[in-house]
């Protein structure tokens, strides 16, 4: 392990969680914090999450999931306090399950922060950090954001954000809407799109999604990167079958194809390894644009 | 299709004599569901006290809700009436409930079913309560009657935790289930007998969650204070008035179509692949009782 984790209270009391948990003292949870007091703990590996997180534990076990260590805190007449620390293989993993948690940027913690009324979330290099206490009270507000200050300080590093994030145009980017994901399931976030995997997405194939404002509409942009032509071309063709769309243009240097579907404009476009998807734009020549943007952004 | 507003006096007077005469057949769901031939009956009861600051539940507050609904919902001169139409005293009743940390059925509403069904005459050791463990319970294979109830959430694999999903808990292998949006869970019902077993489904509103978010799928902003209950002997169309008040508050909460994602179909697909009941709104006769203030659902 090259990194501090925060999780060494829990590797003391469980010693056979150590093969999976950093040994790094930098982090200890706090048996006490302005009169909460803990009153359970628990450690997750990927065999034991879904046990924890009833029915979502598939979004941290599609992104690289290692270990979880959680606290419960509990003061009378005060909401509990759910603490769950997720160590996840690689930071770009922390950054997804991150994204896909979030609905806005607020900031203030760690490497990017949704701190809401009884939920603060964050993630930090290969951390992603909840603190949850519903419902919100003065006091528990404070106490959250504590907490939230200690694990941010123990973690010295940062990490980078996913290659294909950093290819999103930002121009007209709704702050706090982009997803990453590198599983099918998360297709449909902003939209249905299908519950089968028809644009190939997976581990070697990662997306990004994010919302463009439009002249007072928005739109959906999504960018797939796959690890070579082939990829994106059955990509891009699954998608045009799927919509009933007819590519133009070349499909060896880059095709297009866009379909309209109950007033509102869908596209794609496959350039080298990247599939370009514009979804739920008002016009075709908006859709068609943004697609533009993104290749530019792309090339 | 309008709401009709309905208060408790206008059911004692137009309602009591024909549920004094019904008491008895009732106490079969499937004639239950003959007498709703064209349209299935919804009561949804609310009151701006049901829950606290805290989110805690009122007991005494919410059992006045079950009570009025109840007699609400099957023309009962009463609660009483209405319990003793649809259990008898030599059931054996398995409640189902839904123990989700995050928003339970409150522990609240099920002593007052349990109060509810020893009132009807069942003795309390033939009443069993229950989520995860109903499949290997075996009160629950041999029950007689089964009451369902749970709070209505968004879900990540069926869109909306409904009632009609309450039940894969009785599956051996429920994550086999969560193929396309977990479109054909009214199957379950098909098993074991559960559609005619269950004798009342309580969809709990007093918390919902609209919107799922953050590790848990749970957002404390992105639930708030309904105070409501939705009642029927029809799962499918008290899910489906409930799947309307929870779009309804993304709507507004949003300020822009937000569809529930993924699309709850399930709920549809009850009615036009499973025929477990109706989710088409034109079919659906809903009453509401007590607090209107945001409603949500103003017609169906």
């Amino acid at each position: 392990m090259t990194i501090p984790v925060l999780c060494i209270l829990l590797t003391m009391q469980l010693p056979q969680d150590r093969a999976i948990i950093s040994e790094n003292p930098s982090f200890t949870f706090p048996d006490e914090i302005a009169g909460w007091r803990i009153d359970d703990r628990g450690r997750w590996t990927p065999e034991t999450l879904y046990r924890y997180i009833n029915g979502g534990a598939e979004l941290f076990l599609s992104h690289g999931f290692e270990a979880a260590a959680s606290r419960r805190y509990a003061r009378e007449d005060q909401p509990e306090i759910t603490v769950d620390i997720f160590r996840m293989q690689r930071p770009q993993d922390a950054f997804a399950v991150y994204s896909l948690s979030r609905e806005r940027e607020d900031g203030g913690f760690g490497q990017g922060a949704q701190v809401g009324a009884g939920l603060l979330l964050f993630w930090k290099h290969r951390y992603f950090v909840s603190i949850l206490a519903s419902p919100q009270t003065p006091e528990s507000r404070e106490a959250v954001r504590e907490i939230a200050r200690r694990i941010d300080a123990a973690v010295p590093e940062t990490g980078p954000l996913p290659d294909v994030v950093s290819m999103l145009p930002p121009e007209g980017r709704r702050s706090g809407s982009v997803r990453f994901f590198r599983h099918h399931a998360w297709q449909n976030v902003y939209g249905f799109i299908s519950t089968e995997n028809l644009l190939g997405i997976g581990d070697d194939v990662p997306a990004a999604a994010a919302r463009y404002d439009l002249d007072g509409d928005a739109a959906t942009l999504l960018l797939i990167a796959c690890p070579d032509q082939a990829k994106a071309k059955a990509g891009f063709r699954g998608w045009c079958a799927h919509y009933g769309a007819e590519a133009r243009g070349d499909e060896t240097h880059g095709a297009f194809a866009s379909v309209r579907r109950e007033d509102r404009w869908y596209a794609a476009c496959h350039l080298e390894k990247f599939i370009v998807l514009v979804h739920d734009a008002p016009s075709e020549s908006d859709a068609q644009a943004l697609v533009e943007r993104a290749v530019a952004a792309i090339e | 299709m309008s709401p009709r507003t309905v208060n408790r006096r206008d059911f004692l007077i137009t309602g009591g004599t024909a549920a004094a005469a019904a008491a008895l057949a009732l106490r079969s769901p499937a004639f239950a569901r003959k007498l709703q031939r064209k349209k299935s009956r919804v009561v949804l009861v609310r009151h701006a006290e049901a829950t606290d600051r805290l989110n805690r539940t009122d007991g005494e507050v919410l059992a006045g809700m079950l009570d009025e609904a109840m007699a609400a919902l099957f023309n009962a001169q009463d609660a009483a009436t209405a319990w003793s139409g649809i259990i008898r005293p030599d059931d054996a009743v398995g409640i189902k409930t839904n123990v989700w940390s995050y928003l339970r059925t409150p522990t609240e509403l099920e002593d007052i079913v349990r109060a509810r069904l020893r009132g009807a005459g069942v003795d309390d050791k033939r009443i069993s309560v229950d989520d995860r463990g109903v499949h290997d319970n075996a009160a629950f294979r041999s029950a007689t009657a089964l009451i369902n109830m749970r709070p209505m959430r968004t879900h990540h694999w069926s869109g909306l935790g409904t009632l009609i999903k309450n039940y894969i808990m009785f599956i051996d292998r429920p994550s086999d289930w969560h193929g396309d949006s977990c479109a054909d869970l009214a199957a379950i019902w098909k098993q074991q007998r559960l559609a005619e077993r269950t004798r009342l489904n309580v969809l709990v509103m007093l918390t919902p969650l609209f919107h799922g978010s953050g590790a848990h799928h749970f957002n404390p902003e992105y639930v708030w204070r309904y105070n409501g209950l939705i009642l029927g002997t029809d799962p499918v169309a008290v899910d489906a008035v409930g799947a309307r008040i929870i779009e309804a508050k993304r709507r507004a909460f949003f300020g822009e179509e937000r569809p529930i994602n993924p699309p709850p179909k399930h709920i549809d697909l009850a009615q036009t692949r499973h025929g477990l009941g109706v989710a088409d709104p034109a079919r659906i006769d809903l009453v509401t009782l007590g607090w209107k203030k945001d409603m949500l659902i103003e017609k169906l």
